[in-house]
């Protein structure tokens, strides 16, 4: 699983048509997503976790429930990708050099994110969220224009630094150690089963950096500068990948050191996860109000809801089903919302808010969908969005955190009206003369009624497997020594 | 450690910090990537000298691939992106280079008190070790920060990363051959990537003034 998405995409080179190109990576992702889910049943099915390769790699329910949401996330990005390249290589905008590119690129970070999510080292779990870094940048700048270079050149140095912080982070972890057993010290088990040992000064230490340069790369505020920039310049299919699952990958590796600081220093990684979460509510909000360009907006709402997720990690067992939860609804609705925004803005020629009018009229499938997905989003009920926020928030009530709990909903409330009345202008508002309804693709109707139907359905029903996933998920982050 | 090795150690760290300031206080990027070579050399030289190992191939090997690319490939690199895209000098772009290296001796101080705090509770090391490590990240992150062009923010990432590869090498024992190796390619294949982005901002900007690169925002 590790290799195939790196192989497929340099045998991509040998493909002579951009959509033979796009077809590979629609077969291999395919394929991934089936071996995720075979993994994810025999995970479950073995009370033991896997582990391969002299421990240095390991799946257990954490992992799986982030690779089953990578998996499907980057489906569904490259079966939208079939559609919105092909719009692409009609233009003449997406030749077979930038293809074999993209597809070698994009499978690429499909490894690349893997790694991290099987990493039981923690070092090699950082070289696996760098390589992420130097891989998609290319991608963010594929179409050479100059706002996309800076935004390419903002990504690569600020995530650089970053992963950086977090390379000190690592190192000072590995530290805190009894240093007797050598190469153990960076095994994440190792680590774990030495909670009770580990000297807590480093180690609160090594979490300020940890969160700090994943944090980074996660997106939260205030280190999100090259977000909104990357995901508003980026092609649709990759700002999607972006907000569906890179995000989540670099808050999976600070999350992994969440237990074991909690036990050399109870309530301090905590209070760092709800610190961090709240300012990225509260931060984005202030951008959302008056932004004028969808993908940014969008962007933003990724601040937004990675804070929540970090929130939900700080608030219990309850808190962190939630954030869970959350983390599937978001990449589902984020991915929807990506892919509508993107063929919009093809056919409108602009991400502009101002100029994307009257969308449900030029595009049957896509119109409702960005209504729909960003409806989901903003926590409308009875999307699934709903449910994960309203656990959130019981979590914060268990825990009588109402200061938490005011300035949480002050911030939620103003991005729902703010994105609320600016959708609303670019769904219904008035379609320009110079823009001739679409007949959609019956793939894209397939593509967006299923992940507005799985949005739709977690919110009522959760089916039992899913919850004891996502409830076994969460007792790994938040065991006792 | 004997007298010879720790006056050897001693002129190694303060090679690397004598750098550190010299890149702040230095506008000729061919210089920058002349001394960026040195402290390359001193900082791949450091963890082998503090090694309570014998020199295996594992040690040689990593030191050599730490040189051969911070001491030579790297500046290399560097010289030829400023050549290709014909910038000599980097004036700073919110401060001046004076007031940098006052900023960076403040910086100095403020890694004397991380770097002794930190120190006590890790492997013992000559107390200069982890305060040269502290002092090369924040000397790499206030060249990312005040400077104008590009090329000299790559030059800010890889002193950084000397200071955390310094910092690494002292403070954790034992990591693994194959993941130190991973983690060098990862720092090559970053030079090498912000290298070719280099080129594309000259070629879309005409210039690699980095403080151009502001039209995205809100």
């Amino acid at each position: 699983m590790l290799a195939a998405p790196l192989i497929a995409g340099i045998a991509g080179f040998a493909l002579k048509s951009p959509m033979n190109i796009l077809r590979l990576a629609a077969l291999v992702t395919g394929l991934f997503f089936g071996a995720s889910v075979l993994l994810t049943v025999q995970v479950f099915a073995s009370p033991e976790v896997l582990l391969s390769a002299d421990r240095t790699l390991r799946v257990d329910a954490f992992s799986v429930f982030h690779i089953l949401a990578l998996a499907l996330t980057y489906f569904g990005g490259s079966l939208f990708a079939l559609a919105y390249f092909r719009h692409e290589i009609a233009s003449g905008h997406f030749g077979i050099t930038l293809a074999r590119r993209y597809g070698a690129l994009w499978l690429a970070g499909l490894s690349a994110m893997l790694l991290v999510l099987v990493s039981n080292n923690l070092g090699l779990m950082w070289v696996g969220m760098e390589t992420t870094t130097l891989v998609t940048a290319y991608l963010v700048a594929m179409h050479g224009d100059a706002p996309a270079i800076e935004a390419m050149w903002k990504y690569l140095i600020v995530c650089s630094v970053g992963i950086a912080f977090a390379f000190m982070g690592t190192l000072l972890s590995a530290a805190s150690a009894p240093q007797a057993d050598g190469a153990d010290t960076l095994l994440w088990t190792h680590l774990m089963d030495q909670r009770a040992n580990l000297n807590p000064q480093l180690m609160k230490a090594a979490f300020v950096f940890l969160i700090v340069g994943y944090g980074t790369k996660a997106g939260l505020a205030p280190m999100h500068t090259w977000l909104p920039d990357a995901h508003s310049q980026a092609p649709a299919p990759v700002s999607a990948m972006f907000s569906g699952f890179m995000l989540n990958a670099a808050l999976y590796c600070v999350v992994r050191y969440l237990p074991i600081v909690e036990a050399t220093s109870p309530g301090f990684g905590h209070k760092a996860m709800i610190g961090f979460g709240l300012f990225s509510v509260l931060v984005p909000a202030a951008f959302i109000i008056f932004q004028r360009d969808a993908k940014r907006m969008l962007a933003y709402c990724s601040v937004e809801h990675l804070g929540i997720i970090a929130i939900g990690y700080g608030l219990g067992p309850l808190g962190a089903f939630a954030a869970l939860f959350h983390t599937l609804n978001h990449s589902l609705a984020k991915s929807l919302a990506f892919f509508s925004i993107g063929r919009l803005g093809q056919i409108y020629g602009s991400n502009d808010m101002g100029r994307i009018r009257g969308a449900i009229g030029a595009h049957p499938v896509y119109g409702p969908a960005l209504l729909g997905s960003v409806l989901a989003l903003i926590g409308v009920a009875p999307f699934a969005i709903f449910a994960s926020e309203f656990q959130t928030v019981r979590a914060m009530v268990a825990q009588t955190q109402w200061w938490l709990l005011a300035l949480f909903l002050l911030g939620v409330s103003v991005i729902f009206i703010s994105m609320l009345r600016h959708v609303t202008g670019m769904v219904f508002g008035e379609r320009p003369d110079d823009i001739e309804p679409i007949e959609p693709h019956p793939g894209s109707k397939l593509l967006s009624f299923s992940f507005l139907g799985a949005l739709v359905l977690l919110g009522v029903w959760m089916p039992p497997p899913l919850r004891h996933a996502i409830e076994s998920a969460a007792q790994i982050v938040w065991s006792q020594p | 450690m004997d007298s010879h090795t720790l006056a050897i150690l001693n002129i190694l760290l303060g090679t690397s910090m004598v750098s550190a300031l010299a890149l702040l206080g230095t506008t000729r990027l061919r210089t920058c990537a002349r001394v960026l070579a040195g402290q390359g050399l001193a900082v791949g030289l450091l963890p082998a000298l503090m090694s309570d190992e014998q020199f295996t191939i594992r040690i040689v090997v990593l030191m050599v691939g730490n040189i051969v690319l911070k001491a030579v490939v790297f500046p290399w690199l560097l010289l030829r992106v400023c050549r290709d895209v014909s910038v000599r000098r980097d004036p700073g772009a919110f401060i001046g280079t004076g007031a940098a290296v006052l900023v960076g001796v403040l910086c100095l101080g403020i890694a004397a008190w991380l770097g002794t705090m930190v120190g006590a509770s890790l492997p013992s090391h000559p107390a200069g070790v982890y305060i040269v490590a502290f002092f090369l990240i924040l000397t790499g992150l206030l060249l990312i920060i005040v400077r104008r062009r590009a090329v000299m923010q790559v030059m800010g990432y890889l002193t950084l990363e000397n200071g955390i590869y310094l910092f690494g090498s002292c403070a954790v024992i034992g990591v693994p051959f194959l993941l130190e190796f991973g983690v060098l390619l990862d720092v090559f294949a970053a030079i090498f990537v912000m290298g070719a982005a280099l080129r594309q901002i000259h070629a879309q900007f005409s210039s690699d003034d980095a403080t151009k690169l502001s039209e995205l925002s809100g």
